[in-house]
C-alpha cells in the first residue's frame, strides 16, 4: 500500500466512523418521562437534549392546569454535563402538568417542545 | 428572523470567502509572476494592487458590517424577544460573553481591525512587489477569520474526536472554496483588463497566471469534493435522506450548481487555457476576442454561480441537517 492509498484508506476509515448524529438540540429523554404518570410528586424535572446548550438562553417552565408556573425559576445546565438541564419543582399536588422547554443549542439554534406529565392522586 | 439570517450568512460568507481568496491570489499565483518584467509590468502591477486593495477593504467593511447585522439577529433569536428588547447592552454582552457564537464573534472581530490595519499600511506602500512578513501575517489572518466561521456552523454540536474531525473539514472546505471561488473575482479582474486594455502587457500577464490559477482551482475542487462528502455524510446520512428533506434537496441543488462550475472550469483548463498559450505568439487582436473573452465570461458565469451556492450555504447553516429529522 502506497503512501496516497495510505492517507485514502485513513481519511474513508474517519469518515465512515462519523456518526453524523449532530445536529440542532432536540429533546432525548426526560425526568419524569414524557406523557408518563408517577406516584411520588417529583421535586425536579431533568432534560437530556441531543446537543449542548447554551445556558444564558435556554429555559425549562412547569404549568399545572391552571398555567401558573409550579418550578422555582432556576433552570441550570448539569455541571458535568451540558446536554442535561433541570429545574427545581415547588411542592406538587396530583394533577397534570405541562413542561415547557425552549432552548439555544452551541451551534446557536433555537428549538422549542413541550411535554405533560401526571402526578397520580 | 430565519429569511434575514440566511441571506446575512450568505453576505458574510461571500466577504470572508473574498479576502481569503484575494489573498491567496495575490500571493501565491499573481505576486510571482509581477515581480519579474520591466517597466509596464511595474505599472501593470500598481493597476491591480490598488484594484486589489479596494476589493479587499470593500470585503472587509462587508465582514464587518454583516458581522454586526448577524450580532443583532442572532440576540433577537436565542432571547426570542422583540428587536426594540433584544437589542440592548445586556442581551447583546450576554450573547457576546455568554454563548460560543459570541466569543467566535469577538475572536472574528478582532481579526478584523488587524486586517484593516495591514490593508491600511499596505496602501501607503501599494508599488512594491516583494512579499513581506506582514502579507504572510494577512494571509493566517484571513485564513483564521474564513476558517474560525466553521466554529459557529452545525459541526460545533458534534463531541469529541468526531466534532474535532467536523470542524477541521469544514474549515478546510471553506478555505478551498475561497481558493477557488474567491480568487476567481481578481482573476476575472485580470482577464477584464487582458480584453479591454490596448496594453499587451495583461494579455502576457493573463497567460502566466492563468496556468497557475489552474494548479490552485485543482487542489481546491480535489478539497471540496473530499471534504463536501465528509460534510454531507454527517448531516444528511444517505441518499433516503437526501431526497426526502427539504435539507437534503436544498444540498442536491448545491451539488448541481457545483458540477456546472466544475464543467465551465473543465472548458477554461481543457479548451480554452491552451487556446490562449497557443495564441502566445499572434498579434493581440486574433485571439482576444476569442480565448481571453470566452475565459472572462466563463469566469463572470462561475462567478454567479458561486454566488447562488452561497446563498444556500447560508439557509443550510439555519436549518435542522437532514439526518437528524429523520432519525
Amino acid at each position: 500500500m502506497n503512501y496516497l492509498q495510505r492517507m485514502l484508506a485513513i481519511l474513508l476509515l474517519s469518515i465512515g466512523g462519523m456518526t453524523g448524529a449532530h445536529a440542532h438540540a432536540m429533546l432525548d429523554h426526560a425526568e419524569p418521562a414524557v406523557g408518563s404518570t408517577v406516584k411520588t410528586p417529583p421535586v425536579e424535572v431533568k432534560l437530556w437534549f441531543t446537543e449542548a446548550l447554551e445556558p444564558a438562553f435556554s429555559t425549562v417552565q412547569v404549568f399545572d392546569q391552571q398555567g401558573q408556573r409550579v418550578d422555582q425559576q432556576d433552570t441550570q445546565p448539569q455541571p458535568s454535563n451540558a446536554k442535561v438541564f433541570r429545574v427545581a419543582l415547588k411542592p406538587l399536588s396530583p394533577g397534570i402538568y405541562k413542561v415547557v422547554w425552549r432552548v439555544v443549542s452551541i451551534d446557536s439554534h433555537v428549538t422549542k417542545g413541550d411535554f405533560t406529565f401526571q402526578v397520580a392522586p | 428572523m430565519a429569511e434575514p439570517l440566511a441571506s446575512i450568512r450568505a453576505l458574510h460568507f461571500g466577504a470572508s470567502l473574498l479576502l481569503t481568496g484575494g489573498w491567496a491570489f495575490m500571493f501565491i499565483i499573481a505576486r510571482p509572476v509581477f515581480s519579474h518584467g520591466g517597466e509596464d509590468v511595474e505599472t501593470a502591477h500598481e493597476v491591480f494592487n490598488r484594484w486589489w486593495l479596494g476589493l479587499m477593504g470593500w470585503s472587509l467593511l462587508a465582514c464587518f458590517a454583516s458581522g454586526l447585522l448577524w450580532l443583532g439577529v442572532e440576540a433577537i433569536a436565542m432571547s426570542g424577544l422583540a428587536w426594540s428588547e433584544a437589542l440592548t447592552g445586556d442581551i447583546i454582552g450576554t450573547v457576546l460573553t455568554g454563548t460560543q457564537f459570541g466569543q467566535v464573534w469577538e475572536l472574528r472581530m478582532v481579526l478584523i481591525v488587524l486586517l484593516a490595519g495591514y490593508l491600511a499600511l499596505r496602501w501607503r506602500s501599494v508599488g512594491v512587489r516583494r512579499l513581506s512578513v506582514l502579507d504572510l501575517g494577512a494571509g493566517l489572518l484571513t485564513g483564521g477569520l474564513l476558517g474560525s466561521l466553521a466554529w459557529v456552523g452545525h459541526a460545533v454540536g458534534a463531541e469529541g474526536g468526531e466534532r474535532w474531525l467536523h470542524l477541521a473539514m469544514d474549515a478546510v472546505h471553506l478555505l478551498a472554496a475561497a481558493a477557488w471561488l474567491g480568487a476567481l473575482v481578481p482573476l476575472g479582474f485580470i482577464l477584464a483588463q487582458a480584453r479591454r486594455s490596448p496594453a499587451p502587457v495583461w494579455i502576457d500577464l493573463a497567460r502566466h497566471i492563468i496556468p497557475r490559477f489552474s494548479i490552485l482551482g485543482l487542489v481546491s475542487v480535489g478539497s471540496l469534493i473530499v471534504t463536501g462528502l465528509a460534510n454531507a455524510y454527517s448531516t444528511v446520512g444517505d441518499s433516503a435522506h437526501l431526497i426526502a428533506t427539504s435539507y437534503g434537496r436544498l444540498l442536491l441543488l448545491k451539488i448541481a450548481l457545483f458540477g456546472l462550475m466544475l464543467l465551465i472550469a473543465a472548458d477554461n483548463r481543457l479548451r480554452l487555457t491552451p487556446q490562449l498559450l497557443a495564441a502566445a505568439g499572434q498579434d493581440k487582436a486574433v485571439f482576444q476576442p476569442t480565448a481571453v473573452g470566452r475565459l472572462w465570461r466563463n469566469v463572470m458565469v462561475e462567478i454567479g454561480l458561486g454566488a447562488a451556492i452561497l446563498f444556500i450555504v447560508g439557509a443550510l447553516g439555519i436549518m435542522h441537517p437532514a439526518v437528524h429529522i429523520l432519525q
